[in-house]
């Protein structure tokens, strides 16, 4: 049973819509799979999988389908969607309208009323659709790829059924169901959704579709958790045993510390006490401005806004950090700063256009959703080495996939050795590691674990002896093309020595291969993941570097041991280490400096964490927080319309994170192509170190300051569009509101830089804001919001000379950005963006505080 | 520990670094060898993106008939050397072929794709999954650095490309990019709503600002290298290097003579060269005038006429202008593409991919020109003698600049070849 969260029958009660829980919608919908895969309407065969109800003929989202681990798995291809519902229609004529992409059909008492066509295939040679101009007024534009069908019909009167089916996929397609819905009218009135009274005009439609696409995602989580029960259960049992496991090993002694040495926590007396037998003080606490905004950005990846600063100030209670630490872990952006990293390190590479370059599948959904069900880490890397569910719609199957390249397997070998055990194995891909212990074998072994087959290593990964007359410096043992069968080499590593009743399946080597990564008894599994969490946070991993062990020893091995145990005694939970390093006096001290990453493990001490410059994404995400503003973006794809065989063409939706952007890259050159917005975000976050090709696993960015970063900020699209007073900025009804120019300088200051203005800024503002402050309001109106506008270029028909001139044109739109407002007199807006211009292009923007 | 690059990006780490990177030490013994004569400094890859048909350009054969007869779309006629000669549409560069080197014999294994081909041309390697290739114009940028101070070492005008990118090398040595000549790259282009007076203004707090910053963060390494690159960055896009993308300084006469938008990049690539940019890569983006560009599948060979006419014109004059000015000589123009195309004709009358022989073209660096090395059979289809293969096309670009194509580079601590095993061809030498 779906049960229907209390905010969203709030949210309802508001609409035009009953407020019936969603289980009580007149509009039965089911879900038939097994459809023959035909441009033709034959259900044979067809079987109901899943059952809803909508509040009127409206289908916008599928529910999503999980398997008993809760990983989303694919539909068959295509399947339909089948809407019915008996309802009270009027008597006399009325016209009817159909909008679908694929196929759809809408039937009153058993009679076809309105049919419309089946997707067109591929094409790259057409030409650019008209504009999306509705026939009709106080409609909606038609998407991209959909078409329409109306009709007059003369009704009795009285209840009717009426059906609508909607086919979705087939022909390889993306199952992408659009937007299917029924419109009726009578006379010259508008359009209304069929079954109830909802408007069909451009805003009232927008505020159904996310409605009605909202409430299908608390729908899927609701799912997911009742799908994964079982699942829960077996990682409970799994947590139950490792805890057993550990009794029986002795736990570190918590070292003793001197009076005044700073201890919010016993990670603090590990630290404290090397602090003292080497004599070096600790930096002091940050204030409470500096631990809000770092610990802020740690968690969410984003700045705290001016409304959580000042309920943080409010809370005198002694402990007001840790109860601020409690709300951020619970907080669901925890997610969203999670994937970016575990993109990199697990090298997630979707390519949105016939991907060649080593590319992966979109596993990003999984890796999101793992972070916002907070899985125990022992699943998360087991689930992602099992790689099951959704290629393209976002399973960890996706995973597996590694185009064009000669041994998958032992590509995906080297990134997981490299992710969870902190063992790089990357020369061993092609020959003998020289300088560690890793062979060739070693590598393909693992490999032939994950395909459940003997592999071959193929000639192209192996390095070629005496080519040239020249002696390669490696050593090849394993010669190509001899068969490699599926074992645990690596013994020195990582026994493989299994607790019994762990695994569910022992004779798949797969899931062999997992439990020995995740087993209690694997203690190299936890203290890599404890030490990638520490480096995250402190800025120098207790090991570094934190995926490559092999020479590393730990600056405090007691600690790192006890990270571990608490990891895994807590059931594997990453919000309970994060909360034990946050909560210490070593995460909240002052920062400076590399945090003595670059030392050796002795000298290593953490009396102060190290300055850590924002990542990639959290530039991204805190500029257009900043600025209160949306990114704008195109929808990632280069095939809107839904006409491309999905293996070929991807779909990545609408970024609202930074980490949801993927590269444009697709070496062809044509303007056609570009995606002028999506582009200029990209080329802040490339700039700053985010890989727009993730082919190999990364843990540490390249973060090296070039003067491009600092440019793209001072001059660059983004930039300006942060720092321009536009009517959709956030800063702008900031400079709007009835305040003085000090409260003003305030609350910029707490947005853009989470602290308040010395004295000196103070006055510096001042003297820049005074003149005309009074007079800045011109009381021009707000203009209404303008609508995105959608370019009807796609695949389909790039080719054409007109799709380049529009997509050329929006490059310029793009370029010019967003208009500034007219409700401020120009001279003083101008001063206030420039006064904005220099914060955002301080150095202190781009740094954790 | 740091790792070797770290340490030396770290210990290396001033603005003027940044910017002119300097070469990483080398194990001098681990890479003798190769003996680089090369005398260029400065290199424009013009990139046919698409996959440029050698038959229809620098490797003429027998005439086909469009449909059902294979061959050469057009004529073809002799040059300034004698024995060689191009299609008829390349008749102004003909004329200068004497500085010119055609490579006809290039070659690789990959043809379903364009990316994987393109990326093979660019970076020389396979994609493996354990590391991200450079680019040839990085690698350049890495090696070199620019040829002045405060100005970047590479510059692509064209869309950004994953295969354009520095790969393992880093971000410092990637490129800017622009996609349209009269609008320059986004972040050196100040908006235009920012007048000289508010950027003045803007400067003026933003100093106050930094000061600010800088004092409370003193000794702070990373805060003061950051703010360094910040003030670097403003005189990159001041006035001294910005001028050189106002094309409007030249004669209105020899703009015309480079012709439409492709020879106006190429102007501007001459521009980026005498301003001190090490390395420009010029994507040919008239893929409007046919719809396909050089990727003349079905219907897009009805007018790659134009597009050749295009690239003739624009070559041409550059070539011309370079030696006007007396930097042909020091100046590498490179013309390539990812793959060739056969000399069958598809269905639509245009053709398909191949990539077991194609053509590139080497101009002016100082290099031998003057001929064309390696042969390929009479429909162009298999190598008949002197195959190159794309590392050796590699390194021969680098050895012309002065690069030694034994060199190593490396990703952290391990040693990766700057080309796969690549020799450069020998005859272009003295």
């Amino acid at each position: 049973m779906i049960r229907t969260p209390a905010w969203l029958v709030l949210f309802a009660g508001l609409s035009l819509l009953p407020a019936a829980p969603a289980d009580e919608n007149p509009v039965k919908v089911e879900v038939l799979e097994g459809i023959p895969d035909k441009r033709a309407w034959s259900l044979d065969g067809a079987r109901t999988t899943e059952s809803y109800s909508e509040p009127g003929f409206a289908l916008v989202a599928v529910p999503r389908k999980f398997n008993t681990r809760g990983l989303i798995l694919d539909r068959s291809s295509p399947f339909v969607l089948r809407a019915e519902g008996k309802i009270e229609l009027p008597a006399g004529e009325v016209r009817l309208l159909l909008r679908s992409r694929n196929s759809a059909r809408l039937f009153i008492d058993g009679r076809l009323v309105l049919e419309t066509g089946f997707i067109k295939v591929g094409g790259s040679h057409e030409a650019v659709p008209n504009a999306s101009i509705a026939k009709e007024k106080d409609l909606a534009p038609l998407p991209m790829g959909h078409q329409e069908k109306l009709t007059k019909v003369r009704l009795p009167g009285g209840a009717q059924t009426i059906r609508l089916e909607a086919m979705v996929g087939g022909q390889g397609l993306r199952p992408e169901l659009g937007e299917v819905y029924v419109g009726m009218a009578r006379d010259n009135e508008p359009f209304h959704l069929l079954g109830t009274s909802v408007s069909l005009g451009v805003e009232s439609w927008d505020k159904y579709l996310a409605r009605s696409r909202s409430r299908h995602q608390s729908r899927d989580r609701q799912a997911r958790t009742e799908a994964q029960t079982e699942e829960v259960a077996y990682w409970q049992r799994r947590h139950a045993l490792a805890r057993r496991e550990l009794t029986d090993t002795p736990a570190p002694v918590v070292p003793a510390v001197a009076a005044g040495t700073p201890v919010f926590n016993p990670i603090d007396r590990f630290i404290g006490r090397k602090l003292e037998d080497k004599g070096v003080a600790s930096a002091a606490l940050t204030d409470d401005h500096t631990f809000l905004r770092r610990v802020t950005l740690d968690t969410t990846g984003l700045p705290p806004t001016p409304a959580e600063i000042d309920a943080f100030l409010r809370d005198r209670s002694a402990d007001r950090r840790a109860k601020v630490i409690d709300r951020l872990l619970a907080d669901a952006r925890w997610a969203d700063h999670w994937v970016g990293y575990w993109q990199d390190v697990l090298a997630e590479n979707p390519g949105i256009l016939k991907p060649t370059l080593n590319n992966t599948g979109p596993f990003r959904w999984w890796l999101h959703q793992a972070f916002l069900d907070n899985y125990p880490f022992d699943r998360f890397a087991t689930e992602l080495m099992l790689m099951e569910g959704s290629v393209y719609g976002g399973g960890p199957v996706g995973f597996a996939v590694a185009t064009q390249n000669d041994a998958p397997m032992a590509a995906k070998a080297h990134v997981l050795a490299r992710a969870f055990l902190g063992a790089d194995v990357q020369c061993a891909r092609c020959h003998d590691a020289p300088h560690q212990p890793f062979k060739q074998k070693d590598v393909f072994s693992m490999a032939a674990m994950l395909a459940r087959e003997p592999l071959k290593v193929p000639a192209t990964s192996s390095v070629k002896m005496n080519e040239g007359g020249r002696k390669p410096r490696v050593a090849v043992t394993l010669q190509p093309g001899v068969p490699v069968s599926p074992a645990w080499t690596l013994t020195d590593l990582v026994n493989a020595d299994l607790p019994a009743d762990v695994l569910r399946a022992p004779r798949d080597s797969r899931e062999q291969l997992a439990v020995i990564f995740t087993s209690p008894r694997n203690d190299r599994f936890a203290r890599v993941i404890v030490n990638r969490l520490w480096k995250r946070y402190v800025g120098a991993g207790l090991v570094e570097p934190v995926d490559d062990w092999n020479d590393a020893r730990a600056s405090h091995p007691d600690l790192l041991n006890t990270l571990g145990r608490e990891l895994v005694t807590h059931g594997y939970d990453l919000k309970h280490v994060a909360r034990l390093i946050l909560n210490s006096h070593c995460y909240q001290r002052e920062a400076k400096g590399d945090g003595g990453a670059s030392l050796a493990p002795e000298n290593r001490l953490f009396a102060a964490p190290a300055r850590r410059r924002l990542s990639a994404e959290q530039i991204v995400d805190s500029l257009f927080a900043v600025a209160g503003k949306e990114f704008g973006a195109e929808e990632l794809t280069l095939d809107p319309e839904g006409r491309q065989r999905m293996s070929e063409m991807l779909n990545l939706g609408t970024p609202r994170r930074a980490w949801e952007f993927t590269s444009l890259s697709n070496d062809r050159d044509r303007p056609a192509l570009s995606l002028p917005v999506t582009q200029s975000v990209i080329d802040v976050l490339t700039a700053f170190g985010w890989r727009d090709a993730r082919q190999n696993p990364l843990t540490v960015r390249d973060e090296t300051p070039t003067a491009l970063q600092p440019l793209l900020l001072a001059n660059g699209t983004v930039g300006s569009r942060i720092t321009r007073l536009s009517d959709d900025s956030a800063l702008t009804d900031v400079c709007l509101e009835d305040k003085s120019v000090g409260d003003l300088t305030d609350s910029v200051y707490l947005r853009v830089l989470g602290r308040l203005p010395t004295a000196a800024e103070r006055e510096t503002c001042t003297e820049l804001l005074e003149d005309g402050f009074t007079k800045r309001r011109t009381g021009a109106p707000a203009p209404p919001r303008t609508l995105r506008k959608r370019s009807s270029v796609s695949w389909a028909n790039h080719l054409s000379p007109e799709a380049t001139r529009i997509k050329l044109e929006l490059e310029r739109a793009a370029r010019a950005g967003d208009p500034p407002t007219e409700r401020l007199t120009r001279d003083w807006r101008e001063r206030m963006e420039d006064m904005l211009w220099a914060l955002v292009n301080s150095p202190e923007f781009v740094f954790i505080p | 520990m740091l790792t070797r690059r770290e340490f030396l990006a770290r210990s290396g780490l001033t603005a003027a670094a940044i910017l002119h990177p300097t070469a990483w030490r080398l194990d001098a013994a681990e890479e003798k060898g190769e003996d680089v004569r090369g005398k260029a400094d400065s290199c424009i890859f013009l990139w046919l993106g698409g996959g440029a048909c050698h038959l229809d350009t620098w490797d003429p054969k027998r005439k086909g008939d469009g449909r059902k007869v294979a061959g050469s779309a057009y004529d073809a006629i002799p040059t300034a050397v004698s024995g060689v000669s191009v299609c008829q549409h390349l008749s102004r560069t003909a004329k200068r072929l004497d500085r010119c080197a055609l490579l006809r014999t290039l070659h690789h294994d990959v043809i379903d794709e364009h990316a994987a081909a393109t990326n093979r041309l660019h970076t020389g390697f396979a994609t493996t999954g354990t590391l991200v290739y450079p680019s040839v114009g990085s690698v350049v940028a890495h090696q070199k650095g620019a040829r002045q101070e405060g100005v970047p070492a590479y510059v692509v005008m064209g869309y950004p490309n994953v295969t354009r990118g520095p790969g393992f090398l880093g971000a410092k040595h990637g490129y800017i990019y622009l996609t349209e000549t009269d609008v320059g790259p986004n972040g050196l282009v100040r908006p235009p709503d920012i007048s000289d007076a508010r950027q003045a203004r803007r400067e003026a707090l933003l100093e106050k600002v930094r000061a600010g910053c800088l004092e409370k963060h003193r000794g702070d390494e990373p805060v003061a290298d950051y703010s360094a690159v910040g003030v670097a960055g403003l005189k990159l896009a001041g006035p001294q290097f910005m001028s050189a993308f106002d094309l409007k300084n030249e004669p209105a006469t020899l703009r015309e003579v480079y012709g439409g938008e492709f020879g106006q990049r190429c102007l501007l690539a001459r521009r980026l060269v005498q301003s001190g940019v090490r390395f420009v890569e010029v994507s040919f983006n008239l893929n409007f005038v046919n719809g396909t560009g050089w990727d003349t599948h079905n219907e897009g060979q009805q007018k790659q006429h134009v597009l050749i006419d295009q690239l003739d014109q624009a070559l041409a004059a550059l070539i011309q202008d370079l030696e006007g000015k007396k930097l042909l000589d020091r100046t590498l123009i490179v013309v390539a593409t990812e793959f060739g195309r056969p000399a069958e004709f598809d269905s639509g009358g245009g053709r398909g991919h191949q990539s077991q022989a194609f053509s590139a073209v080497l101009v002016g660096g100082g290099l031998r020109t003057g001929r064309a090395v390696g042969e390929t059979d009479e429909l162009g289809k298999r190598i008949v003698s002197r195959p190159i293969s794309v590392p050796d096309f590699h390194a021969t670009i680098y050895a012309a600049l002065g690069i030694n194509p034994a060199r190593r580079l490396y990703d952290g601590d391990r040693p990766v070849p700057i080309t796969d095993a690549g020799k450069p061809v020998s005859e272009l030498f003295v």
